[in-house]
């Protein structure tokens, strides 16, 4: 039909004066046809726009399908403890107050990994597998290089924090943490978290970022690697810190130097393990290059489109153990007959 | 009086986009494959017609989609995935502007007008009379916009039948069903689009004798 010469055709029967009233007549399928047919296709969105779109959403959609079984396990988990719980209660009769709110409160927070030595205060020593609740206090002992002490905690939101050594962190709710002091690297997996420091409040908006703050208070630091976050001070007064930057703030105001998100300064990060960081024992390659991607920083590329599909349901061994990042990616690759290389912070997969 | 199918169609509607965010959430790549196949096209020309920048359309669907992805498990199927989305999409656009501190270009859409998105976003359902004298440009563009309110499987299967000419047949081959669901189906995606297209034509009439 062409619609020049009859017109656009209106679909509902009835007067064409004042109100039309749909009604049900086989002739309008024709007109839904011609008005159809008349209007041809609807413009595609451009192919490379979509890939684009595509690409992004599918990891996007990986990490939260990733972020919502961990959350999932967690709570499995978190169950079993309410009734560990009460049973400790009718064995002590210490502490009933803290523990009956353990009982009704679920936690904040797990510990999922102990790196190096523990703290020095035994008070305080964290073992996997402990959660944590709102007002407790995570720290780590006074390490350095070489014996450092640290921890690393998943939030029930699915955020994970790794701490460095000389660490005191506050819980203070599944989003809500008080950095005292130290080093706390956040890979925040698309949830909210709100480290307050003396020195203001830093949020993310992105997902991975360094906040460390001086032992005697008088600086802050805050590194973003991927994403952004937001520091508001005391006058709730923005400051946007984006992927590749550095803030320092002093008494005397702050600077912002550039960064390589895949630079030295992240190794400590990237030594704090997490124990397991796959959901299976043997995870799909793709999900195993994008882990080791976002651990070193660096941006993952395949040599040709192909080839990714050609590897799209390839599965590895998920065990990570104490081995290097480079150590991973080579056995990885190695039984997949395939090679990688890393440079300029992209590795690249042929 | 018109016609209201939303009790008979919108709840089997509401289960299938329901099931499909819980096959998304749960993993499922072929679930994620539907939905962004399917809802990619309808978001991406409801974004550029009212950014009219590709560049900037390119970023406000994908930063829509990245965060209905990330919010799926929030979705209760209250509205459709389709009325969802462009919900979040509408909130990208007006935070873009917002943030840009401009205001919007002034783009007419009569599924902008509060009636008609209310009725959009509780697709399909009855409406009243159509616009009689749209030009040819402007017609395509209702049709089309009315096709991307649908939900996807409607809008595709009306494209096949009178765009392409495909037979019941080979619709129900695309769609992975047997003739007389494709059938059924049929009869209710051209009756969910009388209803939005009658809803944007009533709208735009009503509009331009208010502003006479």
């Amino acid at each position: 039909m062409n619609i020049q010469d009859s017109g656009p055709q209106p679909i509902h029967g009835g007067s064409q004066h004042g109100s039309p009233q749909p009604i049900d007549d086989p002739a309008e399928d024709d007109t839904v046809a011609r008005l159809l047919k008349a209007a041809g296709h609807r413009p595609p969105a451009p192919s490379e726009d979509a890939a684009i779109i595509k690409a992004a959403a599918h990891a996007e959609w990986q990490q939260t399908v990733r972020m919502e079984r961990q959350r999932r396990r967690f709570f499995r988990g978190a169950g079993g403890l309410l009734a560990a719980a009460a049973a400790a209660i009718l064995m002590f009769n210490t502490n009933i107050g803290d523990r009956l709110l353990r009982t009704v409160t679920p936690p904040v927070a797990q510990v999922i990994a102990v790196n190096g030595q523990p703290s020095t205060d035994t008070q305080l020593a964290f073992s996997p597998g402990q959660e944590l609740w709102a007002s407790d206090v995570v720290t780590t002992a006074d390490g350095d290089r070489t014996r450092p002490s640290r921890l690393v905690v998943q939030m029930a939101s699915g955020a994970t924090l790794r701490l460095d050594s000389g660490t005191r962190l506050l819980m203070q709710s599944k989003s809500e943490l008080k950095l005292e002091s130290g080093t706390v690297y956040v890979d925040s997996r698309g949830a909210k978290i709100e480290l307050q420091t003396d020195w203001g409040m830093v949020t993310n908006v992105g997902t991975r970022y360094e906040v460390r703050v001086a032992p005697d208070n008088s600086w802050l630091r805050v590194r973003v690697r991927e994403g952004a976050v937001q520091i508001a001070d005391s006058q709730a007064k923005l400051q946007t810190v984006s992927a590749g930057e550095e803030l320092t703030a002093t008494a005397d105001g702050s600077v912002v130097n550039k960064l390589s998100p895949c630079g030295p300064e992240w190794q400590w990060a990237v030594e704090t393990r997490l124990e397991n960081p796959f959901d299976v024992e043997e995870p799909l390659l793709l999900d195993a290059l994008e882990w080791a991607a976002a651990e070193g920083g660096w941006q993952l590329e395949f040599a040709s489109q192909a080839l990714a599909r050609a590897n799209a349901a390839t599965t590895v061994f998920g065990k990570i153990g104490n081995s290097s990042l480079e150590d991973l990616l080579h056995n990885w690759t190695r039984s997949s007959n395939l090679n990688y290389s890393i440079e300029a912070c992209v590795l690249r997969i042929e | 009086m018109g016609m209201d199918i939303r009790s008979n169609a919108l709840p089997e509607l509401q289960h299938d986009d329901r099931s499909l965010a819980k096959r998304i959430l749960a993993g499922d790549e072929r679930a994620f494959d539907e939905f962004f196949e399917g809802q990619l096209p309808g978001l991406y020309r409801f974004a550029l017609a009212r950014l009219r920048d590709p560049e900037l359309t390119r970023d406000i669907v994908q930063t829509s989609i990245c965060k209905a992805i990330t919010h799926l498990k929030t979705y209760r199927g209250e509205a459709s995935l389709t009325a969802w989305l462009f919900t979040i999409c509408r909130y990208e656009i007006s935070g873009h502007y917002r943030k840009n501190r401009r205001a919007p270009s002034p783009v007419e859409l009569a599924e902008d007008q509060p009636e008609v998105r209310a009725a959009l976003e509780t697709a399909p359902v009855a409406f009243k009379g159509p616009e009689e004298s749209l030009r040819r440009k402007e017609l395509a563009k209702l049709v089309h916009a009315t096709l991307d309110h649908l939900p996807p499987k409607y809008g595709r299967a009306l494209e096949w039948k009178y765009v392409d000419g495909l037979s019941v047949k080979e619709i129900a081959q695309r769609l992975d069903v047997g003739p007389k669901a494709a059938e059924s189906l049929l009869t209710r995606a051209r009756q969910a689009f009388r209803d939005g297209y009658s809803s944007f034509g009533s709208n735009t009439e009503a509009l331009s004798h208010s502003t006479a």
